[in-house]
């Protein structure tokens, strides 16, 4: 039989699995507005922010009340300190799809460059951050902190691209800084993804591997070398 | 570095490495029985000098009758006895024909779930060990009561009214009554049997405090149902479970990431 107390856990943790949806789902809206010029998706992006921000503050109260009453321990207890930081990182990728939706309609460039893939593997990598908080995989963690170095490549790639735009054509340089912000939105969306499957370690196991130097993106690349 | 518990193959909790040095109470694979009722199951555990352990468990999983047999007081109970094993305090056997049971709870205070003040003084109550062990002189009476009252944070409250009864005093104020009693024929360890289950919120802060100050210069062993108090006061807990020890690892170990399914599934209420 289910307590009241593990009804209430799943329904914290269904929550923020939603967040984490509609945070993908508005990324998903803001590439495809760029990429399409679509200026009403992105308009729908930026009203889908509020209520992402909305499920954070529920989510906030909720485990405030949760901890005051039940006072959990052990892995109740890393659960719900889980929940709280990684709706976080959930508020922040919100922010940033918002962030492109908005300087989608300021750019005019033809070509976005490593724009539709970085925001293809950006997806993928919250997706896989989201499935290891539901069932946790420590190979499916390390995986997406090797996936963000792939990311930070193709965000350098955006920038000589960008680079070599300018130095063409100097009158798109307001576009093409733009798509440099954007480029550096998603690369920021990889790496809250890494800060989810981070917390998600911490929640599975309570090892803190947010700092660990063999998890660091030097380490990581060494490795890979 | 040491090994700080280490218990039957059965039960194997997580070893913990603590820098304390020698225990102040080692136990050794005790079984411990109230006529053919074993309640206690080959349980080995150290507790060192001046660290707060914290017994945990449910109703009738043996907590109580290990905390008394520290300072034998089970053996005023008819039928109860150790089956195998052993308690040493700083080597010393506590069963072993040579020690003076009277010396021994001295040695190791005790202090009760419910507070016993004895109906006479507050003076009384504090100066009554050391008569009965003979200190005549009233100036080291007079000292040795203010000293421990003060220890037991309760004499500015009653510095004033030492010689009114103590069953006048609150609920919290005659648990720390009992606790300076207990620390005027300077124990070198105490145990707490449930201190502050008759408490309101504010006189349990007042005794968590109390134990704190406590631990720079006594060994405690607390007894506690209240989950929160031992992750509040305690630097290692023990969780037993129908006279086994589960478990017994640093206080912030067990309550962030227990070794043991059955000590989460306790701590965090699922059963118990």
């Amino acid at each position: 039989m289910t307590t009241q107390f593990e009804h209430n856990l799943e329904n914290l943790k269904s929550k923020l699995l939603l967040m984490g949806q509609l945070a993908n789902d508005s990324l998903q809206g803001a590439i495809k507005a760029l990429v399409e010029g679509d200026s009403v998706l992105a308009k729908s992006v930026r009203a889908k922010d509020e209520e992402i921000d909305d499920l954070e503050n529920e989510l906030g109260e909720e485990v405030t009340t949760f901890l005051s009453t039940h006072a959990p321990v052990a892995s109740d207890l890393r659960l719900l300190v889980s929940i709280i930081k990684i709706s976080h990182e959930i508020e922040r990728i919100g922010d940033e799809a918002k962030a492109i939706a908005r300087r989608s309609r300021k750019t005019a460039i033809p070509d976005f460059h490593r724009i539709p893939r970085m925001g293809e593997i950006a997806r993928e990598m919250i997706q896989d951050a989201l499935s290891i908080f539901v069932e946790y995989d420590e190979d499916q963690a390390k995986a997406i902190w090797t996936r963000d170095l792939e990311v930070d490549q193709l965000h350098k790639e955006n920038n000589q691209f960008c680079q070599s735009l300018v130095e063409k054509d100097p009158t798109t340089s307001s576009s093409v800084f733009e798509v440099l912000f954007i480029s550096k939105s998603l690369e920021r969306v990889c790496d809250h993804a890494v800060n989810i499957s981070k917390e998600t370690v911490f929640m599975a196991t309570s090892r803190d591997v947010r700092h660990a130097p063999e998890f660091k993106k030097s380490a990581l690349r060494k490795g890979l070398e | 570095m040491q090994e700080a518990i280490t218990t039957s193959p059965a039960s194997s909790p997580t070893t913990e490495e603590v820098d304390s040095g020698d225990p102040a109470i080692r136990i050794r694979d005790l079984d411990f029985l109230y006529g053919s009722n074993q309640v206690i199951h080959n349980v080995s555990l150290d507790i060192f000098p001046k660290e707060v352990m914290a017994f945990i468990g449910p109703s009738g999983c043996g907590k109580s009758t290990l905390l008394r047999c520290l300072n034998r007081m089970n053996d005023l109970v008819d039928g109860a006895r150790i089956g195998k094993g052993s308690i040493e305090i700083h080597g010393v056997d506590l069963h072993d024909k040579s020690v003076d049971v009277i010396e021994l709870r001295k040695r190791v205070g005790m202090v009760f779930q419910k507070s016993n003040p004895f109906p006479k003084s507050i003076y009384q109550n504090v100066a009554y060990g050391l008569q009965i062990q003979g200190v005549k002189s009233k100036r080291v009476i007079d000292q040795k009561v203010e000293e421990s009252l003060r220890k037991a944070a309760l004499w500015e409250e009653v510095k004033d009214r030492l010689n009114e009864n103590a069953y006048g005093l609150s609920g919290g104020q005659q648990q720390r009554l009992c606790i300076a009693r207990t620390l005027a024929v300077e124990p070198e360890i105490i145990l707490m049997d449930e201190p502050c289950s008759a408490l309101d919120p504010v006189a349990t802060g007042r005794v968590e405090e109390l134990i704190l100050e406590l631990k720079h210069e006594y060994t405690i062993v607390v007894v506690t149902h209240n989950m929160q108090q031992a992750g509040r006061i305690s630097d290692r807990t023990a969780f037993f479970y129908l006279g086994k020890l589960i478990e017994c690892d640093l206080t912030k170990k067990i309550f962030l990431n227990p070794s043991k399914q059955q000590t989460e599934d306790y701590i965090s209420g699922k059963f118990g």
